[in-house]
């Protein structure tokens, strides 16, 4: 029982945690980030885990963590509210050329990171070679050039 | 440009500024909780620290038992036991609630006792100790969550009793 509990607080917490901090934490994929995200799934594993090393328990969980993910998905599919209230939602950050500066401050977002995202997947060089940007749920910036 | 402006209606995008709007005002919140999580358990709220770390002692000051208020569970912690004189028994017993045995997994006690009696309701612990008093460690687990309720004293005088919070 412990497990299934210790299993569904756990990715509700981590779901939490992620959805309130923001699109943009560890999704930029810099070593730093990288590592952290390691730390922090060895700290979940952890706490998931306690002091149970068994066969059973290691399944109890992962049959929690997968069940409530599916279940999740199902739940997405039927509405588009819980879609938005599990992922979020995409939000177009540069429209001809220009940063909505607004929305670029409150995603944690500069130019820089535009024009990163541009020159890697358009080898564009100037941001007014940008018609759109967008930061999409998965925290990536995705770039429609002009 | 507004906030409130529409996506370009060429542009095939799920956007919702409405829900952004609440999203990010829910990113504002957590941060303000993310912060006093962090300052509670650097104050020891969450479990060991400064605020946690405390002290009850018998009325006439012969036993003090220094203990965690605020306990983790599967985490070790020590409950440091003094007993000052006079103390004419010889040896040294010291008994614990049976009932705060159940919920703590007792890893350690230093020094060790010379032996153990168990008693339906107590566990006396017997010790050597000369006349100055003496202070025994009592490395212990909690085993899980709760509200345990401990009580241990010397056998045939004072006694203390205290309660400590065990998080999951």
């Amino acid at each position: 029982m412990e497990s299934v509990i210790r299993g569904a607080a756990v990715y509700l917490f981590v779901w939490l945690i992620f959805r309130v901090s923001g699109k943009r934490t560890l999704s930029n994929a810099t070593t730093f980030d990288l590592v952290l995200l390691l730390i922090i799934s060895e700290t979940t594993q952890e706490a998931m885990i306690a002091d149970d090393n068994s066969m059973m328990n290691g399944l109890l969980i992962i049959v929690t963590l997968i069940g409530i993910d599916i279940a999740f998905s199902l739940w997405k599919q039927r509405s588009k509210a819980v879609e938005r209230l599990l992922d979020g939602a995409p939000l177009l950050i540069v429209e001809d050329g220009r940063l909505i500066p607004e929305r670029a401050i409150r995603s944690r977002i500069s130019e820089s990171d535009v024009m990163e995202a541009a020159r890697d997947k358009h080898g564009l060089e100037r941001l007014d070679q940008v018609k759109y940007a967008v930061l999409e749920v998965s925290g990536k910036i995705t770039v429609v050039p002009k | 440009m507004q906030i409130d402006d529409q996506p370009p209606a060429h542009l095939q995008i799920d956007q919702d500024l409405t829900h952004e709007e609440r999203q990010w005002k829910a990113e504002r919140i957590s941060r303000v909780i993310m912060l006093l999580i962090a300052t509670a358990g650097l104050l020891g709220l969450l479990g060991r620290g400064p605020l946690s770390y405390t002290s009850v002692r018998s009325a006439d000051g012969t036993i003090e038992v220094r203990y965690h208020r605020f306990e983790r569970a599967l985490a070790s912690s020590d409950l440091v036991v003094s007993v000052k004189p006079p103390t004419d028994q010889t040896p040294l017993a010291i008994w614990i609630d049976q009932e705060y045995l159940g919920t703590v997994k007792l890893e350690r006690i230093t020094p060790e006792p010379n032996w153990s009696e168990v008693h339906a309701d107590r566990v006396v612990l017997y010790f050597d100790a000369g006349p100055e008093g003496a202070v025994i460690s009592l490395r212990q687990q909690a085993l899980g969550p709760g509200l345990p309720q401990a009580q241990l004293g010397i056998e045939a005088g004072s006694s203390v009793s205290f309660r400590q919070i065990v998080y999951p």
